[in-house]
């Protein structure tokens, strides 16, 4: 039946030009924040209770080489991820193709390198035909407070980059199937904000499971 | 009653539907038939989990029984617990919610439909895996809280507690699912006309419900991550190399919020149930929506009141004790403007009118018991003991589930097309309200005289006849529960037919037909007020609109 329809409604609302897809992506994120923040708040009590952090014992890792390039990688991605973005809004598909393919050759690199650094640390004797790995560098899961979560951090955002890399592919593959276009593209448009979210994650990290471990007197130059 | 007794065309196909093949609740992605699933599913739930209530009741009837053995007891006392609060009242709340929101704010369907019928399907998984452990030698028997050391691996190696934590990740992923999904549909999809500050006050509890789950789901999924991590690969979060304690802020950080996840909505409910039977607009609506929103900030800053005996820092239990104990002014507000809406109203005492009033006399009784325990000194004395089962009950019982009852009694026509039984649902009432008061006001007795909860038996023969007094109540509150599910299932058959609107509503739901059509409604419709059907009501009796929002 019709309802409730009793005059022009005096005050219209304008409604928000966001679409319900992009505002799902948001609020999700907002979870993951959370999810993320959960890891974050657990690291810093262990800290605040373990002195001397990380606990003797544990083979403190170190920023360079490969979590520096590594940041390089998955920051650039977000780059391109950017532009491939500007590419389809601009109606450009030969553009968006290029720099997502882009994206997600980088998203591989960054995984590549992930893997590498918890084979060195977890299990160094699988690599040890190479000149420079030191078995006696490993650190393993359960060795104290640090490792666990240093292995923890990393290897959620580890797997959230994965489903990241997942979503990019299906976004291509739909993309091929010609189910975007330059004004209908939510999907891209979220996986996008997804992909930055995962990138600004990995900011956070390098710093505090990084730099910080590193240089915890600050950096003395040199 | 404003009882509608002409005849009412259900939709043919429609109505066919609920009870057609299983394919159809299988793959059907609308929000009524989801909602429903979910009250279906979580009402099981109840029932299974009030049925170990019984069994703990016979148990504790006299002291040093042996009905069932430590280990059963302390598996029982922790499924109750879980089913209750994590598989029953939320998600209940979550299935109302599911299909009266959309119907509110004038949308067809929920945002992402398919989202939502993952959300659902994720719910008889979480139930299966929690209730798995039951079958691989034994369910968790840390109580629903599990803290560590009692669920390591070095102290409970079984499967059960395994089975709880995958359990509840599932929970908190299908929760998130469906807070994404509300906040977006009641964003995003409202009728033309539908400011903020015109949604019914049951949609802005909904929205502060999801808002809270949707912030501490993941800690809550985090919790239970990390103490699977510890029990697989012997590491140290919540080891004595970690930090036990960390466990308990990351548990009570989901722990509080959620007991304002399961009252929330039922204030909403509250908030539109009384205006209704007594004739009135909500006192103070704008108040109200202030209220909640204190609440959610609030309850987020009290989750160590759940902690004072752990031994945190003076200060920091000193803060805690404050934020606690503020909560009580915007729970409050809300409280006097209840009654303020429904003094000198015409009241009607309609079954749902009644439940409603029997959640304000037993909520304000669980309220204060709360401010009480919000007390340093006090909850180090009373922490662990039956008063805090009292209040529990109060709040959770007297509070959240006493309004599901009258959420049912009041929007059974909706769902149906057939009103509940008035007698019986009188009945039920009454028989209600005796059982709960019965079972938990005396236990608050017990917990000053120092009797300790989660425990299978006691020796203090002077406990005896209050303990006998107890498990009696108990079972006439569980007989009040059956002749609820005996009037569901007459009414669902034999009910005085509903009728579009028949408590005279405000707001949209009764707009439409009973059940409403799958897409709800025929003409979106247009909204000038927080009670647009009363609008269309008194433009078409002529008389000008009475409300201005
Ligand atoms: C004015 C409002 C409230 C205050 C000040 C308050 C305060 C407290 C405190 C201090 C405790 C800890 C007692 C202890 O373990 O020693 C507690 C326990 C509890 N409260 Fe409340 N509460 C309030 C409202 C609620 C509401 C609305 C609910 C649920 C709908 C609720 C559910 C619970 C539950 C389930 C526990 C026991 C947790 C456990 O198993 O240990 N409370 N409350
Ligand atoms: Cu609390």
């Amino acid at each position: 039946m019709a309802v409730a329809v009793t005059e022009v409604p005096d005050r219209v609302p304008v409604y928000p030009r966001l679409s319900p897809g992009m505002m799902g992506m948001y609020i999700f994120l907002a979870s993951e924040v959370m999810f993320f923040g959960t890891l974050f708040a657990s690291y810093f009590y262990l800290y605040g209770s373990h002195q001397p952090w990380p606990p003797p014992g544990s083979h403190p890792v170190n920023w360079w080489p490969i979590p520096f390039f590594n940041s390089i990688i998955l920051f650039s991605s977000g780059a391109t991820c950017h532009v491939a973005h500007l590419g389809i809004q601009a109606g450009n598909r030969r553009r968006f193709f290029y720099w997502w393919v882009l994206t997600i050759v980088l998203g591989i690199g960054f995984e590549i390198g992930q893997a590498y650094e918890f084979v060195e640390k977890l299990a160094p004797q699988w690599i040890s035909f190479l000149p420079w790995v030191n078995p006696s560098d490993a650190m393993a899961f359960s060795a104290n407070p640090f490792a666990t979560a240093f292995f923890t951090m990393t290897g959620f955002h580890g797997l959230h980059v994965l489903g990241g890399l997942v979503i990019l592919c299906i976004l291509l593959w739909r993309f091929s199937k010609g189910q975007f276009s330059q004004r209908h593209h939510v999907g891209i448009a979220a996986g996008a904000i997804y992909w930055h979210f995962v990138d600004a994650v990995w900011a956070f990290l390098f710093v505090v499971l990084y730099l910080l471990v590193t240089f915890p007197n600050g950096y003395q130059g040199g | 009653m404003a009882t509608v007794a002409q005849p009412q065309v259900i939709d043919e196909a429609y109505e066919r539907s609920l009870w057609s093949p299983i394919t159809v609740w299988l793959t059907t992605t609308d929000h009524k038939l989801i909602g429903i699933m979910y009250m279906f599913t979580s009402f099981l739930a109840f029932l299974v989990a009030g049925i170990f209530a019984l069994i703990m009741r016979v148990q504790l009837a006299q002291p040093n029984l042996n009905v069932v053995d430590a280990e059963t007891y302390n598996q029982l006392v922790s499924a109750h617990g879980t089913t209750m609060i994590f598989f029953f009242v939320t998600l209940f709340l979550t299935g109302m919610a599911n299909y009266i929101v959309p119907i509110m704010v004038g949308a067809r369907d929920m945002a992402f439909p398919r989202v939502n019928a993952l959300g659902f399907w994720l719910v008889p998984v979480s139930i299966g895996l929690y209730y798995s452990g039951f079958f691989a030698g034994g369910a968790l028997n840390a109580g629903w809280t599990g803290y560590p050391p009692l669920t390591s691996k070095h102290f409970n190696p079984g499967l059960g507690v395994d089975f709880w934590t995958l359990s509840l990740i599932v929970w908190a992923i299908s929760g998130i699912m469906a807070s994404v999904n509300f906040l977006t549909t009641i964003l995003a999809l409202r009728a033309p006309g539908m400011t903020l500050l015109r949604l019914p006050l049951f949609v802005w509890a909904q929205i502060s419900t999801s808002l809270l789950l949707l912030i501490v789901g993941a800690p809550l999924a985090g919790a239970m991550i990390l103490t699977e991590i510890d029990r697989q690969f012997g590491t140290n979060f919540f080891t004595s190399a970690g930090r036990p304690v960390l466990y308990q802020h990351l548990f009570w950080f989901f722990g509080h919020p959620e007991v304002y996840i399961m009252i929330l909505p039922g204030f909403g409910m509250i908030s539109e149930i009384i205006p209704v039977f007594s004739r009135k607009r909500i006192f103070g609506y704008e108040s109200m929506v202030l209220a909640i929103f204190g609440i959610v900030f609030l309850s987020m800053g009290v989750w160590a009141h759940h902690m004072y005996t752990v031994g945190l820092n003076i200060y920091v239990e000193t803060m805690f004790m404050a934020l606690t104990a503020a909560i009580a002014v915007p729970t409050g507000i809300k409280f006097f403007n209840w009654m303020a809406t429904a003094w000198q109203g015409a009241i009607e005492f309609t079954t749902p009118m009644k439940f409603a009033f029997g959640f304000l006399a037993t909520f304000v009784i669980g309220g204060i018991t709360g401010v009480y325990l919000s007390a340093v000194p006090v909850d180090t004395q009373l922490h662990q003991s039956y008063y805090v089962v009292a209040h529990l009950h109060y709040v959770l019982f007297g509070g959240s589930v006493f309004t599901i009852f009258a959420g049912i009694y009041y929007w059974f026509p909706k769902w149906t097309g057939r009103l509940l039984n008035e007698r019986l649902g009188n009945w039920n009432f009454w028989t209600m309200l005796v059982g709960f008061n019965g079972t938990f006001l005396i236990m608050h007795t017990l917990g000053l005289d120092g009797m300790p909860r989660r425990i299978a038996t006691y020796a203090r023969e002077d406990w005896a006849g209050v303990n006998f007094f107890i498990t009696v109540m108990s079972f006439l509150l569980a007989f009040s529960v059956l002749l609820f599910v005996i009037n569901v299932l007459y009414s669902r058959k034999h009910g005085v037919i509903a009728g579009n609107d028949p408590w005279d509503g405000n707001t949209l739901e009764w707009a439409t037909t009973s059940p409403p059509e799958p897409y709800n409604f025929e003409r979106v419709p247009e909204v000038r007020s927080f009670m647009p059907l009363r609008d269309a009501k008194l433009a078409a009796a002529g008389s000008p609109t009475a409300s201005d929002h």
